[in-house]
């Protein structure tokens, strides 16, 4: 699994696989920081965090700094205006949707029609909230279906086969123990 | 036109939002009809439920569905099983964890907790699951009646808190033949060999609901299977 992390602590940063770029935070000394760590990164638009960055600015600099992952625009539990989000972006950038990851959100909606857009679209990543309960039941279903899955901000103790996960950790040392647990988890569990 | 309470041959057809995950081949629309019917007509008991005591209740339920008597007292109520629009079945694991993430910490005396054994044990299970889109049932009973407890139905299947089984929309057609019991000489449901004159297989499994209780559990001719009723046996609303 790929562990992608969001923290200050230098060996937090130095045993996680990729780091997290949140956009809507546009931090140049961040963006410094993942340079300076030579390591993969996951890019955020921040709606989570209640300040979406706009579409084209997230295009933009993804196409400048190529990051391993993007997660599409999505809206926190509003599955209708994710979908909506996420065609005006597909329609602008069709040359990352490969590197792009359409998000499931909301209570259900209609699973199947969700998976069955994403497919039309070209994404091969779904990305699923770690609160979404409602989706993680259906996680192999996923997987059985050909989908690589991000999970979206971890601390998600269950035992799923995700293909990546992402972690913000504060000023804790603590958080390093889940680092090393989720980037050993598949090796001990499969 | 038919007077409200009266029992008419049926086609309920579900259409799936998600996989279905079941621990038994087929979903029992009797079974389910009990579940939503006792829980429509005594909600506050439904919701009392003992910890400890088992409750079979719903023998002693009528519920709004026509009964094939085949013995003095025994019958079986005309209500088909699932039947699904696709053959293909996965597996999936589904595991039980304790998680810190939702502990009140305030509340919480004890600095351990043992997740080896007791409420905070771990576990997992292994069931089946399948992709359908679409689920139908026979029945012969009141359709009015029908509708109104299925608006209450979570989902179709087990697991339906973490994504199985959602329901996108069900609809009730009235049909000209009762397929409820059997459809072209197969079985449409489990029958008891006491019910049959001539059947192609028989196997030991439920008849009645609740489909789990072992005393319902009897010779009997599966769901799918070739098989001819007792023609002199009669049908009761």
């Amino acid at each position: 699994m790929f562990v992608y992390v969001q923290s200050r602590i230098d060996k937090i940063l130095k045993e996680a696989d990729g780091l997290v770029y949140n956009m809507a935070l546009h931090n140049e000394e961040w963006l410094m920081t993942i340079k300076k760590y030579k390591k993969p990164f996951l890019l955020v638009h921040g709606g989570f965090q209640g300040k979406m960055a706009k579409i084209e600015d997230i295009i933009d600099f993804a196409r400048k700094h190529r990051p391993r992952l993007i997660i599409a625009p999505d809206i926190y539990r509003d599955q209708v205006t994710t979908l909506i989000l996420t065609e005006e972006y597909v329609n602008r950038c069709p040359d990352l949707i490969e590197i792009s990851a359409g998000v499931i959100q909301g209570g259900l909606g209609d699973f199947y029609d969700v998976i069955e857009i994403y497919d039309k679209w070209g994404f091969k990543w779904v990305a699923i909230p770690s609160d979404n309960h409602k989706i993680l039941g259906l996680i192999d279903f996923l997987r059985e279906h050909g989908w690589k899955i991000h999970i979206l901000g971890g601390r998600l103790n269950t035992l799923y086969e995700v293909d990546s996960i992402d972690l913000v950790i504060g000023l804790n040392n603590i958080a390093l123990f889940e680092v090393l647990r989720w980037k050993r988890r598949g090796i001990h569990i499969r | 036109m038919q007077a409200a309470g009266q029992f008419v041959p049926l086609k309920i057809e579900f259409r799936m939002a998600s996989p279905i995950c079941l621990s038994c081949p087929f979903i029992f629309f009797d079974g389910l009809i009990a579940h939503l019917f006792w829980r429509y007509r005594e909600p506050e008991e439904y919701r009392c439920l003992p910890s400890k005591r088992v409750v079979k209740k719903v023998n002693e339920l009528k519920l709004p569905l026509k009964r094939f008597y085949f013995a003095e007292d025994k019958y079986i109520y005309h209500a088909s099983v699932s039947i699904f629009d696709t053959n293909e079945a996965y597996v999936t694991t589904i595991y039980k964890k304790f998680c810190e993430r939702y502990l009140n910490l305030n509340k919480i005396k004890r600095k351990k907790i043992d997740r080896t054994r007791g409420h905070f044990k771990d576990w997992s299970v292994k069931l089946v699951y399948i992709p359908a889109r679409k689920v139908v049932f026979y029945a012969n009973g009141d359709p009015e009646m029908i509708e109104e407890l299925l608006q209450g139905l979570p989902g179709l299947g087990k697991k339906t808190s973490i994504g199985f089984g959602a329901i996108k929309s069900f609809k009730i057609e009235t049909i000209e033949e009762d397929w409820s019991i059997v459809k072209d000489g197969i079985a449409m449901r489990s029958i008891p060999i006491e019910a049959v004159s001539a059947y192609s297989e028989s196997v030991v499994m439920a008849w009645k609901a609740p489909y789990w209780a072992k005393e319902n559990v009897d010779l009997c001719v599966p769901p799918f299977a070739r098989c001819k009723l007792c023609l002199s046996m009669s049908s009761r609303g």
